[in-house]
């Protein structure tokens, strides 16, 4: 009676393992001021509550938390663009230089990578796993289903975007820790 | 000893254990429920309160829900946002905080006032340090405030 037991209660704590590690993962804003009287903004957030929120927001295109973008995209098939950055080596797919910035977009280790430098000392950085893109991206390339980007973001680490500027530093990063260590 | 005197004997025995019963799953109800905090300081005085949540469960049981929908409305009427709309956001952040166990959700440091919101134990605690003295205090129960949005949604 009992051996069958044994495979049934791995499977259930494997399960349980794979939602354990969406549900703890939590999401972290960092804004520090630079001026002597600036504010400082510390907001820590488990995703399961955004994961939950989001398909009560209701907002013009925005609903049960996808929204349309087909009627902006003219044509541009975002899947298969995705296909091809996904299957293509790590690169340097866009660089833009102008007299104010240079910006540039890559793929590196399975992450999108946005970097933007201004002359003026701004800078920005995005990263983003490819995987998280994918899942934002409805199955009709239409819609961005930010739930699900959510999902699939809960089963990573570390920073997302990080913007330095003469104002303000902005850090947004995901880990396992409930308060910023 | 008379058949009548064990019958009355027996009895009190009974209602003795009832009422010991009664007694614990009072306490246990009011232990659960937590406690609600409030306590404002400022310059001229302040207000300091410290009520058991199962009276906020017990006044929230009794009161019309037509009462406490017109109280959240009234309350709301000042706000720069259509509350009603976020109730459903809030029930859902709420209920998933429950779950997420204790964090800073929430600090702000300014050059005039020190905001915290953070859970605690099951509590929800807003701490407010302004440099002009005043000083807020807040602890609310999570199921204290799940009932009462509970109770405004329906």
């Amino acid at each position: 009676m009992r051996r069958p037991m044994i495979p049934l209660l791995l499977l259930a704590l494997a399960l349980t393992a794979g939602s354990a590690s969406a549900a703890d993962r939590w999401l972290h804003v960092h804004v520090q001021g630079h001026d002597a009287d600036a504010e400082e903004v510390h907001v820590n957030l488990p995703l399961s509550m955004i994961e939950a929120v989001l398909p009560t927001l209701e907002q013009h295109a925005f609903e049960a938390g996808q929204f349309r973008i087909g009627d902006e995209l003219d044509g541009i098939d975002l899947r298969e663009l995705l296909a091809a950055v996904r299957d293509a080596p790590d690169a340097e797919f866009v660089t833009v230089r102008s007299a104010s910035e240079t910006a540039r977009v890559a793929k590196e280790a399975g992450f999108l990578v946005v970097h933007v430098d201004e002359k003026s000392g701004d800078r920005v950085r995005v990263r983003i796993p490819l995987e998280v893109v994918d899942a934002l991206l409805g199955p009709d390339g239409q819609t961005i289903d930010l739930s699900a980007g959510l999902r699939r973001l809960a089963e990573f680490d570390g920073d997302l975007v990080s913007v330095e500027s003469n104002d303000e530093n902005v850090r947004i990063w995901i880990d396992t820790f409930a308060e910023i260590r | 000893m008379s058949r009548s005197t064990r019958i009355v004997l027996l009895l009190l025995a009974a209602l003795s254990v009832v009422v010991v019963a009664a007694v614990g799953v009072a306490t246990a109800a009011v232990y659960r429920a937590g406690r609600i905090d409030v306590d404002v300081a400022t310059d001229g005085g302040g207000v300091q309160l410290a009520l058991p949540a199962v009276l906020a469960d017990i006044a929230l049981a009794v009161v019309p829900t037509g009462v406490v929908r017109r109280a959240a409305i009234d309350a709301s009427r000042d706000t720069p946002v259509d509350a009603a709309q976020w109730l459903p956001a809030v029930v859902a952040a709420i209920e998933a905080l429950d779950a997420a166990g204790d964090a800073r959700l929430l600090e702000v440091r300014s050059s005039d006032a020190h905001v915290v919101v953070e859970q605690r134990g099951r509590r929800l605690l807003l701490n407010i340090d302004a440099d002009d003295g005043t000083r807020v205090r807040l602890a609310l129960p999570l199921r204290t405030v799940r009932r009462l949005l509970d109770r405004i949604e329906t």
